[in-house]
Order: structure tokens, then C-alpha cells, then sequence
């Protein structure tokens, strides 16, 4: 007869202290399921609406204020071209997109508006330095949805939300809903801005920024206008969210001291706050997992070796051994283990999928990683729990044991 | 080839020490049937566990050939009791969760390292007459019934000493009488037999009986 056979005859024979130990380890591990597998798809979904929000960092001059670039965009101050180079080429991990910009005040008669100046993705790829840096445009694993976003090969809304447009020609202008809608403006129409002749090459949808009150234009067609060459007033940069709340932000500060970063500060405060919550109650729960499932265990393993005293004196006098003797309870505690980590994570994963979509707003799937995770901190903690018992099995003096007849 | 030998075993209570073994000595030799009598709390069970590589004596020595049995390590002293040492108790012992198959092969498993030979298994049991019984629980037996199980758990194995501590002390005259013909049929295989009782019709049964009385052995 194998010592498994043993074991599990033994679980299923005396099963009451086993199930309430067992309940016990798999209810904490199904706690930690549940919440991680639900932090892990909201902050999906936050980094997906961050993500869909376009830029959440500018570069702009020292002296710029984030009110001139969202007043206007009429500030003097500028700044060098060179800086995307600088960027590109930095190696900095979590810069999903790059949009330099050069902003010009037009008056479209009835109205006044703004010609801004990017930089289309293709002169990007056009100029070896810029494509040999990593992360820009890439979208690194983790930093949200973008595949996902709807339309997102249509350039107008690539433009809109991810700030960048793959190409744009020397006489074309993408014009702002609201520009659109004052001007009477369609796509293909042909108007002319400081003197010089575009044609509408797209129509933006609304956005409910300044950049319905904008017109796009390319950058060295606008920098052209003014007579400036190699100089921005801003660069628009789409940070991976992750990356931003781990320091993306004083590493550009680092890259470029005599520049200006800044971030939308409370849409990365809040992404900040709230995963820090959820580590912190997902911290929380391993503690009270590896106290109450630990010490369920533990008084478990301690009454059965104690109920098994005399079992264990005639295993010895048959012959078995201090590591067979170890064996035999060790085994147990890596079946219960076993056992509360898949009970754990398929309980934790039905909590996720049910609770997930009506406390945190998204739909949550079962993360096959947890389940791994689930495994080995249930066996860990059931072996720890076990450690003690299982030594103490072995030091039973078989003598008091027969002595009991 | 068994010799205890001034052999003593104190056991600390919350009361004060109790001398279970006061210098005891005896040499059993081989293919003997040894029956130890002496009244309660004489120091016959601790005495045939101390024999048996069981409880470690506070002084004294037991040898097995010649060769100090304490002295061996424990994985020696176990793998010793595993292959060439059958216990059987008055009280059976048997697992509760075990059939009465299991409780007979657990016994093999553990003196051949984790294989236990079936048609052993089954020979024994039908020498004992529980093959019928094979797949029963200790509770479903009766009391006879389940020391013959014991008694199969301790042969199963071809022990060399048998160590049976008031093997008849909980059963009827009748049931007694059958589990000593088990006994008494392998010893006649030339294994050693050691058999503590208080019963004198069951001690006579033995080739030599020796009395102990408050841990000394008289004769």
C-alpha cells in the first residue's frame, strides 16, 4: 500500500476538521482572486480610458503655463525642435506617442482660431534616430487598450485621441468640429489660412477640447508661416500610465531640465490612488489568508497528529521511520494545499466574474496566472502551517503510545 | 539472539519517576518460546518494547546477534523492526480507516519499502480465515476477528521474533484458543516467540516462562 493511498484514506475517513480547514484557506485565496483578478481589469479599463484620452504629459517651455497652451496655445516661448530627437532617442521606457507641436492665432473672420502644426507619423519614420527608439509608438504591453479602440485606423480619430495622424500633405488641413460647423466647412473644401491655400483634407469629430476650435495643419507648413524653423511650442506626449506612476515623469524631468513637464495631474493621481488601494487591500487579505488559513491548518495538523498518536506508534513498530513518518503528514499538507489553491482561484474567479462588472464597472475573466499563484501560496502556507506538527509526529514516543493498552 | 541485559526504564511523571525496568536481564535464543508473566504495572509491556527497538532503556543494553539494536540509528533500528519484528497487541491496534486488506499490506509495504506482494497478503489471510473479510473496516469485525488481522499484519511479513503483548487478554477462551494455534503454528516455522500474558494456562503454552514482578525479572 503507497503512502498516498494512505493519506487520502485517511482525509476521506476523518473529512469535518479536514473541510472547515480546507473552507477556510480557499475562502482567503478566493478573496485575493476575486479582488486581484478585478484590480487588474479595472486598471485595464483605467488605463484603456486614460489611454483613449490621448496626452497626459506636455513639454513645454520653463516659463509656459498649462493655462497658454490650453487658453490659446499663443505663448512666445518655445522650444527647441532637437528635444524630439532627445526623446526619441532617450531609450525611455512608457512613451506610447510623441506629438510636437507649433501653434499660430488665425482669424477665420467670424471667429478666431488656431493653425497647429504636428508632426505626421511618417516623418517619424522617416528619420532614422527617431525610429530606433524603443517604446514610441509601440504601446508597450500594460499600457491600456489601444488596439481596442474603435476606429482607430480611421486618422481622424487617430489623431483625436492618440494624437498622432500617419500622413498629412504640405496644403492639408484638418479642421475642428466647431471651426467646421462656424465655417461651414466640409471635407475637400479649399479655404486659405494667413494667406496660404488648404484644402480640408478630413473633418475632426468633436472632441469638447480646444482642438474643436483648431485647425491641423502640417508642422513645417506652419512653422513655415511664422518664418520659424526647428523650434515647438509644445510637445504633446501619450505616457504609459504604469510608467507615469513609476517615475516616467522624473526621468523626462532628468532628460530635459530646462524644459517643463507637466502631467494631467489628477487623472494620474487618481490611476495612482486607486491601485495603491487595491495593493493595499490585496496585501491586506494575504496577511489574513496567511494568518487564518495558516493557523486553520495549523490546529488541524496539531488535533490530528494528536488523535493519530497510537496510529503513529504502530506505523513505527511496523517499521516506519522519522521521514516516512514526516512524509505522511507533509503529503497531507500538500494536498490540502493543492486543493485550496484551485478551490480558491475557481471560487475567486466566479466572485470576480459576478461581483467585478457591478463594484468596479468592468467585466472580469478568469486570469489563468492566478491560478498558478493561487497553487503555490495555499501549499506554501500549508506546509508552513504543517511544519511544526508533522516534526512533532515524528518525536511521538511509540512507548507511551502501546503503554496507553 | 536477543539479550537484554541490566536493562532500565524510568519514566518521568508529574508525581515523580516511575521504574518500570529495574535491571532486567534475559536471553532469549533463537526459535524460542519465551512467555513473560507478572502482574499490572510490572514492566512487561515496556519490557517487550524495549526488546522490541521500541523505547529506548535508560541503562542497559539489548542486543539482537550480537549487535546493540540502541546502538544502530534510527532508520537501521526501524528497518530492523520492519523486517524482522511482528508485534501484536492486546488491543489490536489496527488503523480504523484501513480494510482489514490494507492493514495486513500496510504492514509489507513498510518492511519492503512501499511494495507489498499480494499473494502474501492473501496467503495470510487465508491461513488466519478472513479472506471473506478481506474488504471490511476493523469495525465490522469481531473482536477475534480483528485480533486474527492483527496477528496477519504481524506474520505477513516472515518476522524472525514475534513480540505479542496479552494477545488473547481481550478475547474468549474460544477465540484465545484459536489465535495461540496461529502462534503456535509459526513458531513451529522456527520464529522466535516473546509473549507477555497473566494468564497461566495461555503462559504454559510457551517452551519457558520467566515472572517479572516491579521491573526485575525472578526467573
Amino acid at each position: 500500500m503507497k503512502i498516498k493511498q494512505l493519506v487520502f484514506r485517511e482525509l476521506f475517513q476523518r473529512n469535518s476538521q479536514l473541510i472547515s480547514s480546507l473552507v477556510a484557506v480557499s475562502l482567503g485565496i478566493a478573496v485575493m482572486v476575486a479582488i486581484q483578478s478585478t484590480t487588474h481589469y479595472s486598471e485595464k479599463a483605467v488605463a484603456g480610458e486614460l489611454d483613449a484620452l490621448g496626452a497626459n504629459i506636455l513639454l513645454l517651455a520653463k516659463d509656459a503655463t498649462v493655462q497658454d497652451y490650453y487658453s490659446a496655445d499663443f505663448q512666445q516661448s518655445e522650444i527647441p525642435e532637437s528635444y524630439v530627437s532627445v526623446l526619441t532617442s532617450s531609450g525611455i521606457q512608457g512613451l506610447d506617442n510623441l506629438s510636437p507641436k507649433f501653434s499660430l492665432p488665425v482669424d477665420m473672420g467670424t471667429r478666431k482660431a488656431t493653425l497647429t502644426g504636428i508632426l505626421p507619423r511618417s516623418e517619424f519614420k522617416s528619420k532614422a534616430t527617431w525610429q530606433t527608439s524603443l517604446g514610441v509608438f509601440t504601446h508597450p504591453q500594460g499600457c491600456g487598450v489601444t488596439a481596442n479602440i474603435p476606429g482607430i485606423n480611421d486618422s481622424s480619430k487617430t489623431l483625436v485621441r492618440k494624437r498622432v495622424i500617419e500622413d498629412l500633405a504640405p496644403d492639408a488641413v484638418l479642421v475642428g468640429a466647431d471651426i467646421a460647423s462656424t465655417q461651414s466647412i466640409k471635407e475637400g473644401d479649399s479655404l486659405t489660412v494667413l494667406g496660404k491655400r488648404f484644402f480640408a483634407e478630413a473633418i475632426l469629430p468633436i472632441t469638447g477640447t480646444v482642438d474643436d476650435g483648431r485647425l491641423f495643419a502640417h508642422l513645417r507648413t506652419v512653422q513655415k508661416l511664422a518664418g520659424k524653423d526647428s523650434v515647438l511650442h509644445s510637445i504633446e506626449i501619450v505616457g504609459c500610465c504604469s510608467a507615469i506612476s513609476t517615475g516616467l515623469i522624473q526621468q523626462l524631468n532628468k532628460l530635459l531640465p530646462d524644459a517643463k513637464v507637466v502631467t494631467i495631474s489628477q487623472i494620474v493621481s487618481t490611476q495612482i490612488r486607486s491601485n495603491t488601494i487595491m495593493k493595499r487591500i490585496s496585501l491586506i487579505m494575504l496577511v489574513v489568508i496567511l494568518v487564518v488559513g495558516g493557523a486553520s491548518i495549523a490546529n488541524y495538523m496539531f488535533a490530528n497528529v494528536y488523535e493519530r498518536r497510537r496510529e503513529i506508534g504502530i506505523y513505527m513498530a511496523m517499521g516506519a521511520n522519522s521521514s516516512w513518518i514526516l512524509k505522511l503528514f507533509l503529503l497531507k499538507a500538500l494536498i490540502i494545499g493543492l486543493a485550496g489553491g484551485v478551490f480558491g482561484y475557481i471560487l475567486g474567479s466566479v466572485l470576480a466574474m459576478i461581483l467585478g462588472p457591478r463594484i468596479a464597472g468592468v467585466t472580469v475573466l478568469p486570469l489563468p496566472m492566478y491560478a498558478l499563484y493561487s497553487v503555490v501560496i495555499s501549499t506554501v502556507i500549508a506546509f508552513a502551517a504543517s511544519a511544526v506538527p508533522a516534526i512533532n509526529a515524528t518525536k511521538v514516543d511509540p512507548s507511551l503510545i502501546m503503554k496507553e493498552d | 539472539m536477543l539479550k537484554a541485559t541490566n536493562i532500565s526504564r524510568i519514566f518521568r511523571r508529574k508525581h515523580g519517576t516511575v521504574k518500570a525496568l529495574n535491571n532486567a536481564s534475559i536471553e532469549i535464543a533463537k526459535g524460542d518460546f519465551l512467555s513473560i508473566i507478572g502482574p499490572s504495572g510490572s514492566g512487561k509491556s515496556t519490557l517487550m518494547l524495549a526488546l522490541g527497538g521500541m523505547s529506548h532503556p535508560d541503562e542497559g543494553s539489548v542486543s539482537w546477534n550480537n549487535e546493540s539494536i540502541y546502538g544502530w540509528d534510527l532508520s537501521k533500528r526501524s528497518h530492523w523492526r520492519g523486517t524482522s519484528v511482528g508485534f501484536v497487541f492486546q488491543s489490536f491496534n489496527l488503523v480504523p480507516y484501513l480494510t482489514v486488506y490494507e492493514n495486513v499490506s500496510v504492514g509489507l509495504s513498510l518492511a519492503n519499502n512501499g511494495s507489498a506482494d499480494t499473494k502474501l497478503v492473501d496467503s495470510i489471510l487465508a491461513e488466519v480465515e478472513l479472506t471473506d473479510r478481506k474488504d471490511h473496516l476493523p469495525s465490522e469485525l469481531s473482536i477475534g476477528q480483528q485480533q486474527r488481522v492483527a496477528l496477519a499484519r504481524a506474520l505477513v511479513k516472515k518476522p524472525r521474533l514475534i513480540l505479542a503483548d496479552e494477545p488473547t487478554g481481550n478475547l474468549d477462551p474460544d477465540t484465545g484458543k484459536e489465535v495461540m494455534d496461529i502462534i503456535k503454528r509459526q513458531h513451529a516455522t522456527g520464529t522466535t516467540v516473546i509473549m507477555i500474558t497473566h494468564d497461566p494456562n495461555i503462559a504454559q503454552m510457551a517452551q519457558r516462562t520467566v515472572k517479572i514482578v516491579d521491573g526485575k525479572i525472578l526467573a
